[in-house]
């Protein structure tokens, strides 16, 4: 029974290894082909249940709200969390240093953070999603309520209602 | 007199966070982190997506491709009307105007509402308390209740240190005090006070009992116990549990309702009268006695009363945890909160009094730091097989003794394990120094305060906005605050001035 279950599981291993083997092509809105390892592929939601439906793997996926500088970088993350798996501190903490300066980098260009936010969103890349919300939620932190507004071109329309709430609200917060 | 708030006191590492103004600079925290990113960037990024790059007809196809759960997702791409007045009052006004005329319009929100989720659902209270006042699709999402219980359980737990002046307990000196947390994944520290005191004295004292989802339980001189929530400044008296003292503030599962279990002194001579008391409920508390799965249990449980201020429990598996107090002998000791029962004495690896509980991700942890006063080692256990009790040590680690003797000449040490990562912070007086070093031993950071001696209280705090029907309806009835808040600062911003100004009067007449 052991035995059995073991060599199952070795099969179920190497087909795995086998489907990670595969590659895969991603196309920007631009037309642009991207060509991917399937466990890259694989760290999109959206990609893998495509895939794991039998979906069209030989013709690639089409994604049109991505354009090619946008897929690029989602890429290159994708690739380092895809296709290494990090078993020891030190590959934990490349890979935790990896994050830290992709996230540093968009950083600096939030017309690109904002582009790459909505993809790792629409592809629901949860690892690259969580790193790049708490970049955008950084830049609110210690903002003024106005503040927010400009920054994210927001009209202000709240109710007389909601201004004696929130003045309710600031008397015991 | 501003050198003796204690914000300011803190000499080494804050000190490009220290402003000019001694009242701002207790809540140093308060300014944040400035990010030189400029907002217009973002929104150009905005506005980029209804320029030309994206007309109508390609937005539409887009729209089509979406998601069914992204098509929110194609709100952005209306325009935006950004307001450029200047101050709240004009832009109150502004809207009124509007909706006088009759044209009201939602809202353009350039972020798409499931994105929006998962940005705000990073912030802390404070700033997700801001959010609430951009607009009214923001405002509708941060006030939600599963938003709310989403955002709770995406807080760090962080450990709460207190911070009061040194003065002797004859002293009728009033001084400012305050608990914050203290968040050592940032360098400097993250500090944010959750109570705050402008009339502390030594003989005017405050004790905190429990922690518990974003919830705190605390006595102050008058021996009453109050529970409030720090996030929103929501506060209310428990009177029935007056003369008790508290093992447990928990979330009781099943009815939703949060309850205390605490020892109250009927007859002297028996210790086994255990009670429930529920949060926000009229009844008296229920007496329980001291159920037991196994009466072989009962002789170690009637050595001592349970106390959560000296062993704050955790809650696991659906079970209260205490650390081994001297009084159970080195066992932990399991209460179900379902079934009202002691149900369990697990063996613990150090008999040490001063040992800690702590949760470590879903895992037990257990920590001690020293026998004497002079302590070179900390130890970090984790419960390998939470059936069979098998703990196994993760961290021993040796405390830079060498290099803290180097810098102060205290005898006395004081330390405490805060992370599950090992992160240990030690304390020494005379001067208030604070050092932090993590699980090798190596010393990553020191503090030194100014005449404030900081206290690693040992509970931890998770920030939590979720609304509670114990507190109190305020209704704009304007209550006094209680004591411990009342040196803290307004959350949003347009009040804070005033409120600093008043602050700063307070101060000048202490």
């Amino acid at each position: 029974m052991a035995s059995g279950s073991g060599a199952a599981a070795a099969a179920a291993d190497a087909e795995e290894k086998e489907s990670g083997s595969r590659m895969i092509t991603l196309t920007s809105n631009e037309g642009k082909a991207f060509v991917v390892t399937e466990a890259s592929a694989r760290q999109s939601a959206t990609i893998r249940s495509m895939v794991d439906d039998g979906g069209c793997v030989d013709k690639g996926f089409p994604l049109p709200n991505v354009d090619s500088k946008t897929l690029a970088r989602v890429i290159q993350y994708s690739d380092e969390h895809g296709n290494k798996e990090p078993h020891t501190v030190d590959e934990r903490a490349a890979l935790a240093k990896f994050d830290r300066d992709f996230i540093a980098e968009l950083d600096a260009d939030k017309a690109f953070l904002y582009d790459v936010t909505m993809a790792a969103n629409y592809l629901h890349i949860q690892g690259l999603l969580a790193l790049t919300t708490q970049c955008v939620a950084d830049t609110i932190k210690g903002k003024t309520p106005e503040e927010i507004r400009t920054a994210f071109g927001i009209e202000y329309d709240l109710t007389a209602q909601d201004e004696k709430e929130i003045k309710e609200e600031d008397t015991h917060a | 007199m501003a050198k003796q708030r204690f914000g300011i006191g803190l000499k080494w590492h804050f000190n490009d966070a220290i402003p000019r103004n001694g009242i701002v600079a207790k809540h140093s925290w308060h300014s944040g982190r400035m990010s030189n990113f400029s907002f217009n960037s973002f929104r150009r990024s905005i506005s980029r997506q209804d320029s030309p790059r994206c007309p109508k007809s390609l937005a539409k196809r887009r729209r089509r491709r979406l998601h069914p759960a992204k098509a929110l997702a194609s709100r952005h791409c209306q325009p935006n009307h950004r307001l450029l007045a200047a101050d709240p009052e004009t832009m109150r006004k502004a809207g009124r105007g509007r909706r006088a005329r009759g044209e009201r319009r939602a809202a353009a929100p350039s972020v798409p509402e499931e994105l929006l989720w998962e940005i705000l659902v990073r912030l802390p209270a404070k700033d997700l308390l801001r959010c609430r006042a951009v607009c009214r699709s923001w405002r509708r999402l941060a006030t939600s209740a599963d938003f709310l219980l989403a955002h709770h359980r995406l807080q760090p737990s962080l450990p709460l240190v207190s911070f009061h002046r040194s003065i002797s307990r004859l002293s009728r000196e009033v001084t400012d005090a305050s608990v914050e947390t203290f968040d050592l994944r940032h360098s400097p520290p993250g500090r944010r006070p959750v109570l705050a005191f402008n009339d502390y004295n030594q003989r005017h004292d405050f004790t905190i009992h429990a922690s518990c989802d974003g919830l705190l339980l605390l006595t102050l001189a008058n021996h009453r116990f109050y529970i409030c929530n720090p996030a929103t400044r929501q506060w209310t008296i428990l009177p029935g549990l007056t003369g008790g003292t508290v093992a447990a503030l928990y979330l009781h599962r099943p009815s939703g309702e949060y309850r205390v279990l605490f020892w109250k002194d009927v007859n002297t001579s028996t210790i086994d009268a255990y009670y429930v008391l529920t949060v926000g409920s009229s009844e008296k508390p229920r007496c329980i006695g001291l159920p037991v799965s196994s009466e072989s249990m009962k002789p170690f449980l009637t050595r001592g009363i349970i106390s959560a201020n000296e062993h704050p429990p955790v809650m696991l598996h659906g079970c209260l945890h205490w650390g081994p107090g001297s009084f159970f002998h080195r066992r932990v000791v399991v209460f179900d909160p379902v079934v009202e029962s002691f149900i369990r004495l697990m063996p613990s690896p150090t008999a040490f009094r001063e040992a800690k509980l702590h949760d470590m991700d879903g895992i037990l942890g257990l920590s001690r730091t020293g026998a004497d006063m002079i302590v070179t080692t900390a130890k970090l256990w984790e419960l390998q097989d939470y059936d069979m009790g098998v703990w196994s040590l993760k961290y021993q680690i040796k405390l830079p003794v060498l290099e803290m003797t180097s810098i102060t000449d205290s005898k006395y040490y004081y330390a405490t394990v805060v992370s599950k990562n090992g992160d240990v912070l030690i304390r020494c007086r005379n001067p208030w120094y604070m050092f932090h070093c993590d699980s090798k031993g190596k010393l990553v950071d020191k503090f030194l305060w100014d005449g404030v001696c900081p206290d690693v209280i040992g509970h931890w705090f998770k920030e939590s906005l979720v609304s509670h029907a114990f507190f109190p309806m305020q209704d704009g009835v304007c209550v006094r605050e209680p004591r411990f808040f009342r040196g803290l600062l307004s959350v949003l911003f347009w009040e804070d001035k005033e409120k600093v100004e008043d602050l700063g009067n307070r101060l000048k007449r202490a």
